[in-house]
């Protein structure tokens, strides 16, 4: 059974909700369903539910919201879900590259999982594209122009590959 | 077919998901270069003298998953992208092959992935 923090009968503190964590949830985010006993907590499920609407409060559009849930959904992934064996995406690095897409939301990428545990980000721009892989430890990419190689980077930060895509749409 | 190695007139073949995730770039219709990402080397099936069809049956029986495409490409190709290949035959399948960035390197670099999505051949199911 779900309760909310919001219902006035609910038994569930808020110095309950996040183990190893003695202060209070903000208030902001007491609308959000919360499960019976801290022992099926979902943390990747709560995050990503609070990006989701603090998406929705900010009137972020509704294909960033798609984006979110695809990359969500990712987490479902079973082994071999390629048929050569690929192991499933880790919350880790889904949690990694929420705040990626979300920091260029006015570009809207494809995605997908890839077989080494990584998501790829896909951006087009004027016959370019720039293919972004992230995973538990590196961002890399390349950048092709149609199907003539221009450019392949490895061991990004955060920071420099929102240079590269700002450049990128520059081109 | 040789077992110790792939000659440049062979062409290897690798299944996409039909969904589940979609692994699809409608836009340009091919597969996405994430396809070719494994962690071990990227599997495919080398063409060994066989009729396509028996090649595309083979594949999805193996594979157990529901296929968008079978996509193919020439030995050629991997050879101009410095892509190595293994011949690396496995129980279920004589055909088997390993394709890695180098000898000592198994996972595909972002451009050679690139480059087999790209120039890869369709074959929609």
């Amino acid at each position: 059974m779900i309760k909310t923090l919001v219902s006035p009968t609910s038994t569930i503190s808020p110095f309950n909700i996040l183990p190893n964590q003695n202060k209070p949830v903000d208030t902001k985010y007491r609308l959000f369903p919360l499960p019976e006993t801290n022992t099926s907590w979902d943390p990747l499920g709560y995050i990503i539910q609070k990006v989701v609407d603090t998406c929705s409060l900010l009137s972020a559009t509704k294909e960033v919201q798609v984006l979110l849930s695809k990359i969500q959904s990712f987490s479902e992934l079973q082994h071999n879900w390629n048929g050569y064996g690929a192991s499933p995406i880790s919350k880790s690095v889904i949690s990694r590259t929420i705040p990626i897409i979300l920091s260029s939301t006015e570009h809207k990428p494809l995605i997908y999982p890839t077989g080494r545990q990584s998501i790829q980000l896909e951006f087009y721009h004027n016959n370019n594209s720039l293919e972004i892989e992230i995973d538990e430890t590196e961002i890399g990419l390349v950048c092709f122009n149609e199907k003539i190689f221009r450019y392949e980077k490895e061991n990004l930060t955060e920071k420099e590959l929102q240079q590269e895509i700002t450049n990128f749409y520059g081109l | 077919m040789d077992f110790d190695r792939i000659n440049d007139q062979e062409v290897l073949y690798r299944g996409v998901n039909k969904n589940n995730p979609y692994m699809w770039n409608d836009t340009e219709n091919r597969p996405s270069s994430a396809v070719f990402k494994d962690s071990f080397g990227c599997s495919v099936d080398r063409d060994g003298e066989r009729e396509e069809q028996i090649i595309v049956d083979k594949l999805r029986e193996n594979l157990h998953i529901e296929l968008r495409a079978i996509v193919h490409f020439s030995a050629v190709l991997c050879i101009h992208n410095d892509i190595e290949m293994i011949p690396n035959p496995i129980k279920s399948n004589d055909f088997h092959a390993i394709l890695k960035r180098n000898p000592d390197t198994p996972k595909l670099s972002k451009k050679q992935a690139g480059e087999l999505a790209r120039n890869c051949q369709v074959i929609s199911l």
